[in-house]
């Protein structure tokens, strides 16, 4: 391995070390006179989009790269994909330096942008997926194998011959991931898979990225705003804020350091009472009307015996499950750091 | 052929494929070029009326009009492909598209050709017609109908990367439409589009020789009413000097404008 990342392991895929990126951005002043004077000679400002971060994945790892937004997640991936030049700092993926072997490296690698589409939208998804396997180069035989084994277990028979354009959100993304599994790619980047979806669409998602990972080894290297698909896809978080790695751990010492609370949303079939329910652990935060809204500590009480005590004592018509946000978790993380030992 | 050309082939089938897909907007969107060819053809009709001549500059009315056909199916026929990269540009999507393993500026050009072949076939089918219908046919020199497509891929390759180099300055520019505006006008006024260069006068032809443009409309359009062999190396020469040229400028401004991207973010 190069660039002097000899110390990380065998079956390390993803090695980072030191890598930061500054952005120059023109800054438009206020005022007419400014902004043409600007025009002539733009006032130029420095935003360190990513603070030297340091980070290894090893081969058949699914990771989590979270953070709120503007935090550097993007940015990182696309220093790591090679679209990106860091501005200090040195970074292998697969052995390849991104930057300098972007096109080698692409061959290896697959990607996911949940907001940005890679099929043809006016043709069905069976023609791009012709093209991809052109781009990468593919035996055509091999292609034709793998296609029908990812058809299959994505289950997209029925919708291959249909336009791109008039398939569900959850059926093009289902399309989107296995397009981008074509190839066999060693590791997957995935920004946003979920983004959108409803929660049996996201389900079947997380299921296929689930067995891509275990079945194939694939490493996943995942960036969400949904706490959902951390829990149920990867093992670790790493955690950036600001362009700062705060936390990296296992997604059980995430859950249980600082994930102890959920969200219930109920809409009841009568007006609520303005009593707490008789359960431990469970407050009111916000109630009106017919709607109540409670914060569980699952540490006190788990959700699942909570919402069956629920249902036991109301009439509910509605329920809805809330990780806490992204912004909690992340003042939860300093909070327990500035707390003396 | 070696599977690192071949995904740019297939880039250019899938393309025509896409087109498909939108036929009967294509068609109805070359409806202007019906009305056009009306116009021009009433025009000519009067002017060669009103000069008692049967040939302006050696073309007779049927060649001017058919002249106009062939001008008229490469403009229409050439992609949009300024805007394609401003937007990507703009929008991000330039990430989806750089992480893969191609040419950026080959992905795009297989899809230009692509694309444009398709929209060629449906301009030349409905400006042809017309054409026919008002003032009827010319001596086309059938033999060299296969010269003529890649006479077609050539003009339009030089057209590619002007037409790009002026959608890649999006990494500095805000807005690229109005200077695409300019240029493209600079180029249908100097590269003959409306009328054959032989008519313009003597000063403004000048100027249209020492550049580039008439072998991006003109030069392709002449041959097609008036053929040689002759004039088929001398249009191939300077489109191969100026398609060099201006990929060479397209690829400085492609490879600055990616490093700018690493500047100011995607």
């Amino acid at each position: 391995m190069t660039v002097g990342l000899e110390t990380v392991g065998l079956e390390t895929v993803i090695a980072v070390r030191g890598l930061r990126k500054v952005f120059k951005l023109q800054r438009k002043p206020e005022g007419g006179w400014a902004r043409f004077r600007a025009a002539f000679k733009p006032e130029v400002v420095e935003q360190e989009a990513v603070k030297s971060i340091d980070l290894v994945a090893e081969r058949g790892e699914a990771l989590a790269f979270i953070g709120p937004n503007g935090a550097g997640k993007s940015t990182t991936i696309k220093m790591l994909t090679g679209i990106l030049h860091p501005t200090a700092g040195e970074a292998t993926v697969l052995g390849y330096t991104p930057w300098k072997q972007r096109q080698q490296l692409a061959f290896r690698i697959g990607s996911v942008f949940g907001q940005k589409s890679q099929l043809w939208l006016h043709l069905p998804p069976v023609d791009t997926f012709n093209l991809l396997a052109r781009i990468y180069e593919l035996d055509w035989p091999v292609y034709l194998k793998r296609r029908s084994e990812l058809v299959a277990l994505f289950e997209l028979e029925e919708i291959m011959h249909t336009p791109a354009r008039r398939l569900s959100l959850g059926q093009r993304m289902r399309c989107e991931i296995a397009a981008s599994l074509l190839h066999a790619p060693e590791i997957i980047f995935l920004d946003e898979p979920t983004i959108g979806l409803d929660p049996v669409a996201k389900a079947s998602i997380r299921d296929l990225i689930r067995r891509a990972n275990k079945e194939d080894g694939v490493t996943v290297f995942l960036t969400s705003h949904d706490a959902g698909d951390v829990e149920q896809l990867c093992k670790r978080v790493v955690i950036i804020n600001h362009g700062e790695i705060i936390l990296d751990d296992s997604v059980n010492a995430l859950k249980r350091d600082f994930m102890k609370s959920r969200m219930i949303d109920l809409k009841l079939a009568t007006l609520f009472d303005g009593a707490a329910p008789p359960i431990p652990g469970v407050t009111v935060v916000k109630a009106k009307g017919y709607g109540v809204k409670l914060e569980v500590d699952t540490a006190v009480a788990p959700i699942e015996a909570v919402v069956g005590e629920l249902l036991r004592t109301y009439t509910v018509q509605d329920i809805t499950i809330e990780n806490p946000p992204m912004e909690q978790i992340i003042a939860d993380i300093y909070r327990e750091r500035r707390r003396p030992a | 052929m070696s599977k690192r050309w071949l995904k740019y082939l297939e880039v250019a089938r899938v393309a025509v494929r896409s087109r498909v897909a939108y036929l009967w907007d294509q068609l109805l969107s070359n409806v202007t070029l019906v009305i056009i060819m009306f116009v021009f053809v009433q025009l000519w009709k009067v002017t060669y009326a009103y000069g008692n001549v049967d040939a302006f500059a050696g073309y007779s009315l049927p060649e001017m009009i058919w002249y106009l056909v062939a001008t008229e199916a490469i403009v229409m026929s050439m992609p949009r492909i300024h805007a394609t990269l401003e937007q990507e540009v703009k929008d991000g999507d330039l990430a989806l598209r750089l992480n893969k393993p191609y040419n950026y500026l080959l992905f795009h050009y297989s899809q230009f050709i692509g694309e444009g072949l398709f929209k060629l076939a449906t301009v030349l089918a409905l400006g042809g017609l017309t054409a026919y219908l008002l003032v009827g046919g010319f001596a086309f020199y059938w033999p060299a109908l296969p010269v003529f497509l890649l006479l077609w891929v050539t003009t339009q390759t030089v057209n590619f990367f002007y037409s790009a180099s002026v959608g890649l300055l999006a990494f500095w520019m805000e807005e690229v439409s109005g200077v695409y505006l300019l240029f493209d006008r600079f180029k249908w006024i100097l590269g003959g589009m409306l009328l054959p260069l032989e008519i313009y006068p003597p000063a403004v032809r000048r100027v249209a020789e020492v550049l580039p443009f008439r072998y991006m409309i003109a030069g392709p359009a002449r041959l097609f009413v008036k053929f040689t062999w002759d004039g088929v190396w001398q249009l191939l020469g300077p489109q191969l000097v100026w398609g060099l040229a201006f990929g060479a400028v397209c690829t400085a401004i492609y490879r600055l404008g990616v490093r700018r991207v690493d500047v100011n973010g995607g």
